[in-house]
């Protein structure tokens, strides 16, 4: 009797509590030179939490970035699937319970990026430590600024996308070439267009909301609710209006990309969206497009935002991490990244900053073939607003679009 | 039931194996129920900001959470009910078959299928740009995409219970031929037919009660395992309504971390009123199990 | 006649997935209204099965794993369903092993994070063991439990009058219970539930 009941309690303790690890203190680990850093980040494992949603992504980590990081520090890099408010809400318990973190790299930006310093979970600033820092591109505010929020050396800029539309040419002839345009146009094509319930059919609604405003600058700074209001509710009665011609009767809408790439690969719908412009060239490249598959990006613009790295203040390899970031913005990784056949998205890397050779090695990588090259729709690049715009739209396309909820008078 | 169990009168128990035992099974799960407790009153979490009752007071404005447990409920009714329904027809009907043939090889196959695979395999066969839509399509049988009709992401949700069924039905099948051998229900069946009964009488009036009473756990918790079900709804299902699990998961990873609390506050609702139902349903078979059995052991 | 038709339709109805996701992993360019796929490749097949993939080594351990957890938990759920049906209150237990099955995989995945995080078990074996067998462990006592009937319980009495070792009437008796087999696949059921926990 005794016995059980003293199980119980010692079971109960370890569960509210336990012992803690000694924790390092993040100016101790910033405070080493890189040298001291190299040494000690040499052999060891690093954990990386990321997206894994893409297999070409997939395999450049595991084909390429992992053979290389072992080769050069013998870092073994192990990756698994994280990203999100799931990442931010398992880095916070860490946090809570004062425990050393599982995970040391993780694949972040936006809204994660903003989570993630409220429950001060980075380390940093980092970025100004590692060699190849001088060589990005921190002068463009695509890139030194995520989500309107200054990145200041605590996640560091690992590749750059621009939203864009990717339709089956052979099916439709004249896409709209406008968000203007968008209404009149799946009118009169019912049941080919849908919107993802995600975080791309969030930047494609971000973008439309920012067309109907006609003036981005409104979005920039932090969040208004007044604009908010205004050009939200602008933007719910226009999907309203054309819900009735959107795929399903817009009575659903799909959950995740994947399913709405497979969708658009089936000819179920004529469209479908990638928050990387050189997606449809790597997603014809397997095969599972039609090669009749294009991309463009409507009038007057898109989103164009970058992803970031950022090392886990409580990482039990910093050093480590350091090392493997450090050779993910170097120039052979980067220019193998933004191959199409690779994965293709825009480098973070400031040209002039290369050599010659390297600037050539850029300019000579495999054309895009069936996306817009990059040169002609920087003009259309819009700056990420702020993050409370995508959660608010998040939430609001639930309410007043899925679930039909009266939209109130802006 | 549940809720009059005295935890205090648990710490007498003189076998530590159970004391173990119920460490794993009611430790785990009230600490996790009392930290949705606690967030969901801005105790615990990320961001919590201290006790508020808020989250609470907003509750009676969402009316979400009341749609995704009657839509949930109605899926797991239909699809458990289908399932037992076919079971019971198989095992009462087709014995032969289940003795002699390579069937009950073959109801093994679809256990090896883990759930996201079968809502895969499910939303590629029965789309509208599925394989039977080509079929249909070639055949002449339908003449777009469009004039197939809709049998996954319905409103219905006719695609989740054809995916659950496919999942349990073999299932039941297994666990109803196990019991009906171990029952030595086939001896019962020459005993009630030497006395006069017909073949349909010793199907409903013996053979049925018994399987079920038998199964009742088991159903009972292919009942929860459906209703709390997420791979399945979440690709065969629509944004609106959701089930539980893909209800609850959508608000844990919304974008916004000021809005755990109301997940959490859904989560231990919902873990609180499937407790309830537990423990009705355990009543009921309770009650089912102290009638006196035509054939008992 | 009626059996044959019934295995042939349960067989179609059964290797029609493998047949179909086949397909699917084979064809290139396959688009509505094709039935069948225009060309086909193996390099999925070849890309999933490379060298640097860790599927592989996934499907080990997975197996493994489920492995441990339907041994140990069919095991331990039949010793388990002994002590309860003996226990002083076997209805409580009873009603008690039902409390994991109150919260979805997913919700229980989240609620005890924190508690996995805070017993050092977080992204290790053991938290994963630990997940899988609060959902495989109090089934499997669920299960097994219906089979501690009185009539067993006389036969283990007899077998002990008879000189048996406390151990052996459950070894050498109670086993062989009919029914035994359906442990296994079911605990993998609820397993491939909770793998969410991992």
């Amino acid at each position: 009797m005794k016995k059980n009941g003293l199980l119980f309690l010692a079971a109960f303790a370890l569960l509210a509590g336990c012992n803690v690890r000694k924790q390092r203190e993040s100016a101790q680990i910033l405070a080493q030179s890189w040298p001291q850093i190299e040494a000690k980040g040499h052999n060891q494992p690093v954990s990386m939490l990321m997206w894994m949603g893409d297999p070409l992504i997939n395999r450049y980590m595991s084909t390429y970035v992992k053979p290389e990081v072992k080769r050069r520090y013998g870092i073994e890099l192990q990756i698994a699937a994280g990203q999100g408010a799931g990442l931010a809400q398992t880095l916070a318990a860490e946090q809570q319970a004062d425990q050393p973190s599982e995970a040391d790299l993780v694949w972040i930006n936006g809204e994660t990026f903003y989570q993630l310093r409220q429950v001060n979970a980075l380390l940093g600033p980092y970025v100004a430590k590692l060699p190849n820092a001088p060589l990005l591109d921190l002068q463009n505010p695509f890139i030194n600024t995520d989500f309107q929020q200054p990145v200041a050396g605590m996640e560091c800029p690992w590749g750059n996308v621009q939203f864009n539309f990717i339709y089956d040419s052979a099916r439709v002839a004249n896409p709209p070439r406008s968000f203007a345009e968008l209404p009149a146009f799946v009118k009169a094509h019912p049941g080919q267009f849908t919107i993802p319930n995600e975080f791309t059919g969030m930047t494609l609604l971000k973008s439309w909301m920012i067309a109907l405003s006609g003036d981005a600058r409104l979005f920039q700074g932090k969040f208004d609710e007044a604009v908010y209001k205004k050009w939200s509710g602008a933007l719910w009665r226009q999907v309203n209006a054309s819900k009735p011609y959107f795929w399903k009767q817009g009575q659903t809408f799909p959950e995740q990309l994947a399913p709405l790439h497979q969708l658009f690969a089936n000819g179920e719908v004529a469209f479908t969206f990638s928050n990387n412009d050189a997606e449809v060239d790597n997603k014809v490249n397997q095969k599972v497009f039609p090669p009749t598959a294009r991309a463009y990006v409507p009038a007057p613009g898109t989103i164009q935002n970058s992803h970031y790295l950022g090392i886990v203040r409580h990482a039990q390899h910093p050093e480590a991490a350091m090392l493997v970031v450090n050779f993910l913005i170097s120039p052979e990784a980067q220019l193998k990244k933004m191959d199409p056949d690779v994965w293709g998205d825009h480098t973070v890397l400031a040209m002039q900053a290369l050599t010659p050779a390297q600037r050539q090695a850029f300019a000579q990588l495999p054309s895009r073939r069936y996306a817009p090259k990059r040169e002609t729709i920087q003009g259309k690049a819009l700056l990420e607003p702020d993050p409370e715009y995508m959660t608010r739209l998040f939430k609001d396309f639930r309410t007043y679009v899925i679930e039909g909820a009266p939209i109130p008078a802006s | 039931m549940l809720l009059r169990v005295r935890p205090f009168r648990l710490l007498r128990l003189p076998n530590p194996l159970l004391g173990l035992y119920g460490l794993l099974v009611l430790g785990l799960p009230l600490a996790g129920l009392g930290y949705a407790l606690a967030g969901s009153l801005g105790l615990a979490g990320p961001l919590a900001t201290g006790f508020t009752g808020h989250y609470w007071q907003e509750l009676t404005h969402d009316t979400g959470l009341l749609y995704a447990a009657l839509y949930s409920l109605w899926i797991a009714v239909a699809a458990v009910g289908l399932s037992v329904g076919l079971a019971l027809v198989l095992v009462l009907r087709a014995q032969p078959t289940l003795r002699r043939s390579a069937l009950p090889a073959l109801l093994y196959v679809p256990l090896v299928m883990p759930s996201l695979v079968v809502a895969f395999y499910l939303f590629q066969l029965l789309s509208r740009a599925g394989w039977i839509s080509r079929l249909s399509f070639q055949a002449g049988l339908t003449s777009s995409l469009a004039a197939f009709p809709e049998l996954v992401q319905d409103a219905a949700g006719v695609g989740i219970i054809l995916a659950h069924v496919l999942l349990l039905f073999p299932f039941i099948t297994l666990l109803f031929q196990a019991i009906y051998q171990e029952s030595r229900l086939d001896d019962y069946r020459q005993l009630t037919l030497t006395l006069g009964a017909s073949a349909g009488q010793f199907r409903q009036r013996v053979a049925r009660p018994v399987l079920l009473r038998r199964a009742a756990p088991t159903l009972l918790l292919s009942f929860m395992a459906t209703l709390g079900a997420y791979d399945i709804p979440l690709l065969l299902g629509r944004p609106y309504p959701q089930m539980l699990s893909v209800f609850i998961a959508t608000r844990l990873q919304r974008f916004d971390l000021r809005e755990l609390p109301a997940a959490y506050l859904a989560g231990f609702l919902v873990a609180i009123s499937l407790l309830g139902l537990i423990a009705g349903l355990l009543r009921l078979t309770g009650q089912a199990k102290a009638l006196p059995l035509h054939t008992t052991n | 006649m009626r059996t044959r038709l019934l295995v042939i339709f349960f067989a179609c109805l059964f290797t029609l997935p493998f047949g179909l996701l086949g397909l699917l992993a084979v064809g290139e360019n396959w688009h509505f209204p094709e039935a069948l796929p225009p060309a086909y490749s193996l390099q999925a097949l070849r890309d999933l099965l490379s060298a640097d993939n860790e599927l592989l080594s996934g499907l080990g351990r997975s197996f493994l794993l489920a492995g441990t957890v339907a041994v140990a938990a069919t095991a331990g759920g039949f010793i388990l369903a002994r002590a309860v049906t003996r226990s002083r209150w076997p209805a409580r237990w009873e009603t008690l092993s039902y409390l994991p099955y109150a919260l979805p995989p997913v919700l229980l995945a989240v609620l005890i994070q924190p508690f996995i995080i805070r017993l050092h078990l977080s992204g290790s074996v053991g938290g994963v063991l630990l997940g899988l067998l609060l959902i495989a462990l109090p089934f499997a006592t669920l299960l097994l439990g219906s089979f501690w009937t009185r009539q067993v319980t006389e036969y283990e009495q007899l077998a002990r009058t008879l000189g048996c070792t406390p151990s052996r009437p459950c070894g050498r008796c109670c086993c062989h219970w009919p029914g035994h087999g359906c442990a296994l696949p079911s605990c993998r059921r609820f397993c491939s539930a909770g793998s969410t926990l991992a």
